[in-house]
Order: structure tokens, then sequence, then C-alpha cells
């Protein structure tokens, strides 16, 4: 009979784990599997310099210690950066005193300058290269697009997956701009490659 | 006569092997792993971030090949395993180990195998025969062919 | 008109099945043998609704039929024939049409075989309806292969409609099949072969499941089924290392293996079905294991449920996945009905299942079958654990966590090296109580073998301890077989056989022994492979410039030029690297990157030159111009990675057919125990 019992206590757990098992799932059901929450929310952005993209030279974030500061990843082949890209813009024109850098990765120097060309510059806004994946490692880049905040300390406080609006853009440097706490949040997919 | 010669011979063959593979596996290492062997070790372990779920080492993407000579780089820099993969973490967090630590979260990723081995191999020693009891009553069957190993 | 025909075929196999489950019920509870024969009309309306259906589906990709939904997303007109045929199953929706295919092909032949009094049999062709049901009707719902596009943007259906009726439009052209999967001919038997070893194993389930559903939970059940577990074992091994194979082929990264979810979701129930066939035996023969066995089988047809929800709802990132789907809460809720029907059945009627006779001794032949069982479970246990664990620690709050190769390789050497040590001596131990003289008798010699052997590997410069341990292991097992095998045949041969026939007979009289050894034969030179492609692999990015050279691994790679080729359905793009090794010609290699028309992504092929002792894998790491940047690899040893699972496979097989003898031989003699 001890077997009979080791049998039943056996099934007991397999059901119970089958159960955990159907939960777990279900909670899963439409969420982005890729999606990864960023560690670097509270912690100094990176003092690396960063290549321009269209001239000579390079910048550095610290240059702009003292300002609030819009980090955005893009790449041409990216198609929520195609969404984005007119708040992003607006945004750069509009908040006159807050730097706005778009760093251009994973991409090639011509596709990148002809979807300026065909989408529209912003002269507010600092369009730099990151060819050697430097600044993403720094940044804990998982996709495009992704948008990072700082502060005028130079912290980095807030974080979007997937691209802005500008609402959530205006309504994220706002809260900074009278000192509120913000948060990050997702609005959709970020896209790792080219066609995916 | 021939037997026992045979099996002099057995055992003499068997203790040289043995001290064969003893020897060069515990004695005759190479004394480090090449700066590229260390920053292959380190990209095995880490998660790529722009892929679908392998490492640094075997994604063939561009950014997998940035990471990989960023890590090269720190390997001739001279920094040290841990402070190369603690990089990593501190940008992606833990997610970016593919083995997570047998501390902490990954805890129970270790530790449920090596109960499982237990509770196994309790529940084996528990179907042995007790010297007390006699059930033959579930012998096999004559429906059974004959095997090779009958002895 | 074919989607019309052919979703007409779904929906027959669909209602056969509904009856068939419900009538097979009714016969398998009535005992009356004349209604048996009323289970003819729903088996043949299965079969051949599934055929008409998928019949329909290959003649509307090959006649390029745009205005159905899946032709349009998953063909076009430059496809190749050979991969317009495979798209019937390269997509979701076919491939649940090929399953449904499958199932109704094995269902009738389960119906072949029953009788007219087989209460057991109706009932698990009861058992293989209702699953018919949920899969047909997965196709006449969410995953219906033959919607019409109603509405085109941009050449793309965006909008369809499920039951093919009423108007439709089509793209001038089509998609076309996915760029990796219309990449190598593997990808086009791989699924198919999966299958059937997925489906196969629902059959030993169903006559489970009927058997307790009887109350008769002797080992009938199990002498009728261990032909289908064996043959549905064997094609999912072959189509596992087919896999392997193509990825090894097509991906570029050089490897076969990424403990990826959805390799491991094949892995798993290829795990508890390879326990299961080892723990059949021990029941078969002594009688004990009764309810293990239903756990191990019930346990199978679960993770073949899993593996299928894994690869096609989206929860887990993976390489292989389909596009996210509604068929996953659809699977996931089949997975949990059939779950918990079949373990709630289970525990009602415990009370019936025979508790198992005592083991005289762990030191026995079942002893070791016990241990082979203890690993293999722990083993699947253990991958499963590692598989779902990031999703279990994200779903109870503790944030997000990664399992991959490090962790997973960790844990199965230590396991496969256990597995290969009672591998080699299980076989060889005689049932009951083994004397430890006999036994020892039996391994001395290959012990010595293995250990020269492993000398020999540490002579000739190997220094990782992993490889070393697998060459011993791994020729420990062949010597043991092989030895075993001789003395076998020399008995025969002192009563006046001559070799041939002595070894013939030998394969002939006990296939069921034999097979099986010749499949452990597989095991080891598969792990030997496995070892030593890996630990002595060797990898470098090297640079060449137009007609320089590099060396590599005792290779020298002059890069001749780059190169484009336009091919009916794709652009070709490569680099010409003329090898020579020592100075000899050895070839000339084309390493290069496929740009499928209609796909936005393009696809690096690698060039693979295989040889007896190591490969040498080309792949490229960027785009050809004055120079070329290409990943080199050289594994040594590797196609004993192909070569040992196929003889897994083939050994399964060649003992099916043992099996079959066995039994024939075992109706007329009598025979010792």
């Amino acid at each position: 009979m001890k077997q009979r019992r080791g049998i039943t206590v056996m099934l007991a757990l397999v059901g119970a784990a089958l159960v955990v098992l159907l939960v777990v799932f279900v909670s899963r059901f439409g969420l982005d599997p890729s999606l990864v929450a960023s560690p670097l929310i509270g912690t100094n952005a990176t003092d690396q310099p960063i290549e321009f993209m269209e001239k000579e030279g390079s910048m550095s974030l610290t240059d702009y210690r003292g300002d609030l500061v819009v980090v955005n990843f893009w790449a041409s082949w990216c198609l929520s950066c195609r969404l984005e890209h007119d708040a992003l813009i607006r945004g750069a024109d509009v908040y006159t005193g807050v730097r706005f850098v778009g760093v251009n990765y994973q991409d090639t120097p011509e596709n990148a300058a002809s979807f300026l060309d065909t989408l529209g510059r912003s002269d507010a806004f600092n369009y730099v290269v990151d060819s050697e994946s430097r600044i993403a490692l720094d940044f804990g880049v998982l996709g495009l697009p992704e948008t990072f905040f700082i502060d005028r300390e130079g912290v980095i406080v807030a974080k979007v997956n997937g691209p802005l609006n500008y609402p959530l853009l205006a309504g994220t440097l706002d809260t900074m701009l009278v000192g509120g706490s913000v948060e990050s949040v997702t609005t959709g997919e970020v896209q790792q490659r080219p066609g995916g | 006569m021939r037997s026992r010669l045979g099996s002099v011979v057995r055992w003499a063959v068997a203790l040289m092997a043995i001290a064969i593979i003893v020897g060069g596996l515990a004695f005759d290492q190479p004394d480090t792993r090449s700066a590229e062997q260390r920053a292959d070790d380190i990209a095995s372990s880490l998660r790529c971030p722009f892929c679908e779920g392998v490492s640094i080492a075997e994604s063939t993407s561009q950014v997998a090949r940035d990471l990989q000579a960023i890590i090269r780089e720190r390997v001739d820099e001279g920094a040290g395993d841990e402070a190369i993969t603690g990089e990593f973490v501190a940008r992606y967090g833990e997610w970016v180990l593919l083995s997570p630590p047998a501390s902490g979260i990954g805890l129970a990723l270790w530790a449920l195998p090596i109960a499982g081995l237990v509770a196994g191999a309790v529940a084996v020693a528990g179907l042995r025969r007790r010297s007390d009891t006699t059930d033959d009553r579930d012998l096999p069957s004559a429906s059974v062919p004959s095997r090779v190993e009958s002895t | 008109m074919t989607a019309l025909i052919g979703y007409f075929g779904i929906l027959v196999g669909l209602v056969s099945a509904l009856v068939l489950a419900v009538q097979g019920y009714r016969v398998a509870r009535s005992h009356e043998s004349m209604l048996v024969a009323t289970l003819r009309g729903p088996v043949l309306g299965l079969l051949g609704g599934a055929i008409v259906a998928f019949l329909a589906l290959e003649f509307a990709l090959v006649t390029h039929n745009f205005s159905i939904a899946y032709i349009a997303g998953n063909n076009s007109l430059s496809t190749p024939l050979v991969f317009t045929l495979a798209s019937g199953w390269a997509a979701l929706e076919g491939s649940i049409a090929l399953w449904g295919l499958v199932l109704a092909g094995f269902t009738f032949a389960v119906w072949r075989q029953v009788t007219p009094s087989d209460a057991l049999g109706a009932g698990a062709l009861s058992v293989l309806g209702a699953t018919a049901v949920f899969f047909f009707g997965l196709m006449a719902t969410v995953a219906d292969p033959f919607a019409l596009c109603t509405q085109v943007a941009n050449g793309i259906c965006t909008a369809t409609s499920a039951i093919p009726i009423g108007s439709s439009v089509a793209p001038l052209d089509g998609v076309g099949a996915n760029p990796l999967l219309q990449n190598h001919i593997l990808m086009a038997v791989h699924p198919p072969l999966l299958y059937v070893g997925y489906v196969g194993l629902s059959v030993p389930f169903a006559f489970a499941i009927s058997a307790l559903a009887l109350g008769q939970p002797g080992s009938v059940w199990l002498d009728r089924t261990h032909r289908w577990t064996v043959i549905a074992w064997s094609f999912l091994t072959i189509g596992i290392v087919l896999g392997g194979w193509w990825s090894y082929e097509v991906l570029g990264w050089g490897g076969y293996w990424a403990w990826d979810p959805v390799e491991n979701a094949a892995f798993l129930p290829w795990l508890t079905a390879t326990a299961f066939i080892h723990s059949a035996i021990v029941q078969r023969r002594r009688g004990m294991l009764q309810a293990w066995n239903f756990v191990l089988i019930i346990a199978t047809f679960g993770l073949t449920i899993l593996g299928t929800f894994l690869t096609r709802s989206g929860v887990i990132l993976s390489v292989h996945s389909f596009s996210q789907s509604s068929v996953g809460p659809a699977l996931l809720a089949f997975l949990f009905v059939s779950m918990v029907g079949a373990l709630g059945l289970f525990a009602t009627r415990i009370q019936l299942v025979a508790s198992s006779p005592r083991l005289d001794s762990l030191a026995s032949r079942e002893g070791s079958f016990l241990a082979n069982n203890l690993l293999l479970t722990l083993f699947a246990f253990t991958v499963l654990l590692g598989t779902m664990y990031p999703l279990l620690v994200e779903a109870f709050g503790g944030g997000q966590v990664s399992v991959g190769r490090p962790f997973f390789d960790r844990a199965s050497i230590p396991l496969s090296f256990a597995l290969l040590l009672v591998m080699g001596i299980g076989p060889i131990t005689p049932y009951r109580s083994a004397n430890p003289t006999v036994v020892w008798s039996r391994i001395a010699t290959p012990v010595v073998v293995a250990l020269a052997i492993g000398a020999g590997a540490v002579a000739i410069g190997v220094r990782s301890w992993s490889v070393v341990v697998s060459v011993v292991l791994g020729s420990f097992v062949i010597s043991v077989i092989i030895k075993h095998f001789a003395g076998q045949s020399a008995a025969l041969v002192r009563n006046g056989d001559s070799w041939r026939s002595a070894i013939a007979k030998l394969f002939v009289r006990e296939p069921g022994y034999w097979g099986g050894q010749v499949a452990h034969i597989g095991v080891a030179i598969l792990a030997i492979g496995i070892a030593t492609s890996s630990a002595l692999a060797m990898r470098a990015e090297v640079t060449i410039g137009t007609g320089e050279t590099v060396t590599f691994a005792g290779y020298e790679l002059t890069y001749v030029s780059p190169f484009l080729r336009e091919e009916p359905n794709r652009n070709v793009i490569g680099a010409r690297i003329e090898v020579t090794r020592g100075g000899d010609e050895f070839a000339v290699m084309e390493p290069r990157v496929h740009q499928y028309f209609g796909q936005g992504q393009a696809i690096g092929t690698p060039d693979v030159r295989s040889g007896f002792t190591e490969d040498l894998y080309l792949s490229l790491a960027r785009s050809p111009g004055d120079d070329v940047v290409i990943d080199a690899y050289r594994f040594p040893l590797i196609w004993m990675v192909w070569s040992g699972g196929l003889l897994i496979g083939l050994g399964g097989g060649w003992s099916v057919v043992g099996l079959k003898r066995e039994r024939t031989r075992s109706q007329t003699a009598s025979v010792d125990a």
C-alpha cells in the first residue's frame, strides 16, 4: 500500500504542476517574449564619445550635463521608427531646452541618410552613429526603437520600449521639467533585425 | 596457462592506459587559456541581446560580432572573467546570463534536478524485495521469448 | 473550388472523428462483437477526409491558387516544385493538416488490427477519434488552411474568411515560402518524420487510456502497442537528427543543437518515450512497473502536445516558432483537458493496477532498466525545468532570467555519461540477480579495450576530459556489444554454422535484442561525435583580400572573387574561395547569401566540406567585396553525430521487425523464462 500512497502523492504533484503551467502560459498570451526590464534606470548614462553621423567629430552625453537629454536608438530598417519619427521631430522643435540625440544603430550611412531625407530632420536633433555597438551595450539596448530619458545630473530615469508618440514624449518631458518622477513604459514590440 | 598470462597482460594494459589518461588530463593541461579562448568562453555564457535566445558566441548577427569584439578588447585589457560578465549584467540584468547562478532566483533550477535524483533513487531502492516478503505471484508469464542473456 | 473541396474534406474528417469517438466508446463498453463493424465507416471517413483535405492543399499549392490565404502567404510563382510541395507543412495551418493526415493514417492502421471482440482496440480507436476531433476542429476553425483571401493590400492578404464560400481576391503573386525553410532539402523531410513520431506516440497512449477505462490494466495494451511505440520512436529519432543536420547546413553558426525551447520540445517526448520502451520490456518480462508505464506514456503524450503548443503559441522566443496565433490557447486547453482526464482516469483505476513484484537485486537486468528509467526521466525533468524556468520565474514575479546552453550542457553531460555506463553494463546483465563474476567476465576485456582507446586519444594530444570520458564510455559500450555478439556467433559456429549464417541467424532470431544493441551502438557513436565535434572544434573569423591567402587549421584559403548568380527564385551573392591543404588542391568553396524574391531577409548559407576526420565549414560574415570576411570552422568527426543518430533510428526499426517475428514465434513455441 505504501506504493499506492507514493503514486497518489505523485499524481497530486503532477496535477499541481499542470495547474501552475496553465496559469503561467495563460499569463503569457499576447506578451512580447523579447522585452526585458532595464536595470539601468537610476544609473549614470555613459560618458563614452559618440561619433556624429553626418559630420566629423564626436560628442559625449556629459557635454549636456545640466540639461534634460532624450536618447533615441533607431535604424532605417526599423518599422516602428517610422511611426515615432514625427513625434521626435516635433518634440525636438518644441522642447528647445531639451537635448535630443538620435543614435543610428546597425544601419548603413546611405540608408540612414535617405531615411532622414524622406521623413525629415530637425536641426535641434543630434544624429550620431554607434558603429561598434558600444553605446548600445552601455544602454542595454535589446531592439529598436528604444528611447532613454536622462535628467540634469546625467542619470537615466526612464526608458520607452517600442515607438514613442507625442503625448508620451511631451508628458514625460513635462514631468521631468518640473522635477517629478517618470516611469518606463512599453508601447509596442521592438525589432531586432531587418524584415522580422 | 594462456588465460593467466592473458589476464596479466590485460591488467598491465589497463593500468598503463589509466596512467596515460590520468597523467595526460591531470598533469599535462595547457597552462593557460589563450585570450581568444577566454573571450569565447565568456561570449558563450552571455545571451545575445539582439538575437533569439542564443549566446553571443553562437549568433552570427553583426551585434553579436560587435559584442564579441568588445569582450575580446576587455580580455586584452586584462579584465577578469567576472568583471566582464558583470559589465553585461549591470546593463541587461541577470537575464543576460545563460546559466543562472545557483543562488537566489536560480537556486531551484540547480537544486530541483538533484532533489529529483535523490527522490528517484529512494523510489528505486524502495522497489527492492525485502527479505521477509516473498511474492512470486507476478512472475512473468510464459509468453516471453527467450533472450540471449539467460545464463 | 479547391478550397471548398478541401474544407469539405476537413468537415468529413471532423464528423467522422466525432462519430468514431462516440461509437468506439459504445462498442468498447457494450461487448457486442457485431458493433465493431460500425467503426468501419467513421475510420474510412476520417482517412478519406484527411486525404482529400491534404491533397486539395497540395493541389492548390502546385496550381498557385493565391485566392487561398495560406497559399498566398507561403508560396509564390517562383518557388521550386519541391518546396512548393513542402509548403504544405511549412507553416502553421498546413502543419496541422499534415498532423491530421498522419493521425488518420495511424487510426486506419490500428483499425485494421481490431478484431470483432476487441473492446481494447475499439476503446483505443475512440481515444484516437477524440484526438482527431481536436485537430480537425482546429483545421475547421482557427487553423483553417483553406481560408479565402478577401482583401489584398500591397500584395499581402489582409483579411480572410474561414469558410471558403463567397467571393475572394487573389494577389498577383504570393509571398513565397519562408526562406529558412526553402534553403535546404532536409526541411522538406524533417517535419513529416517528426510528425509521424509525435502522432505515432498517441497510439500507445490511446491503448493505455482504453485499458484503464475498461479496467484491464495488464500487459495486453503494451504487447499490442510495443511495435507502434518503437516505430514512432524511430521516426522521432530520425526526425530530430535530421533537424539538427538541417540546422548545421543552413543556419551558418556551425552548430546543430542550441537547446532552444522548440528543440527541447521535440527532445522531451523522445526522452520519455525512450524510457517507456525500456520500462515496457521490464513489465512484459517481469511484470514490474505497471503503474509507471501508464505514467510514462501519459507524460509522453502530454509532452508531444506541449511541444506543439510551444512551437505554435509564441509564448517562448525561439528561432523555430511559427508566428503567434490563436491556435495557442486551443492547444493549451487540449493539453490541459487531456492530461487532467488521463491522470484522473489513472487515479480512479489505480486499485486495479497490479502492484509490482519486488526487485530481487539492484544488480540485475531489471536494476539496470530501473537506472535507465531514473536517468532518462531525470533528464526529461531537467530539460523541462530549464525550458520552463524563465517563464516560471517571471510569472512569480522573480524578474527575467535566461536558461541556455551552459546550463543544459552542464546538466546533460553527467546524465549522459551515467546513461552510457548503464547502457554498457545493462544489456549483458542477467535478469533476477546477477552473479558479479558473470558480469565481470563479460565486461573485463571491453573495459581494457575502452581504456586503451581512451589512452590512445590522450596520446594523440586530446586534453579535454569530456572527450576522453566520452571516448572511453562510448568504446566500452561498443566493445561490450561486439564481444557479446562475437561470443554468441562463435557458439553457433561451434554447432556447425558458418560465420556468415551465424551472424544472420542472430539478427533474424533475436532482432528485438540485437536491433536494440544496434541502437545502443548508435548512441555511443553519437556521444563520441557530440563531444569531439564540440570540444575540439576550431573557429576563427578571417579576413581575406582578393587573391590573398590565409591559413586556417591547416587549410589555405584563397579568396578568388565575389560572385552574383541569378536563380529562378533567388539571387545568390557569394565569395569563391579556393581551398588547399598542405599545398594540395582540396576544394573550391562558395559561402554565400541567398536573397529570396519577395522576402526581406537575406539568408546566409554556409558551404560545408565533409570528410572522414573533420568538416571544413565556411560562412560569410558580411557581403564580399574587395575583401571577404568569413567565419571558418573545423569540426572533427561530426559525421559521427549524424550517422550515430541515424543508426539509433535504424536499430529501432530493425527491432520492430524483430518484435513482429517474436510474436509469431511465441505463439508456436513454448519458451523458457
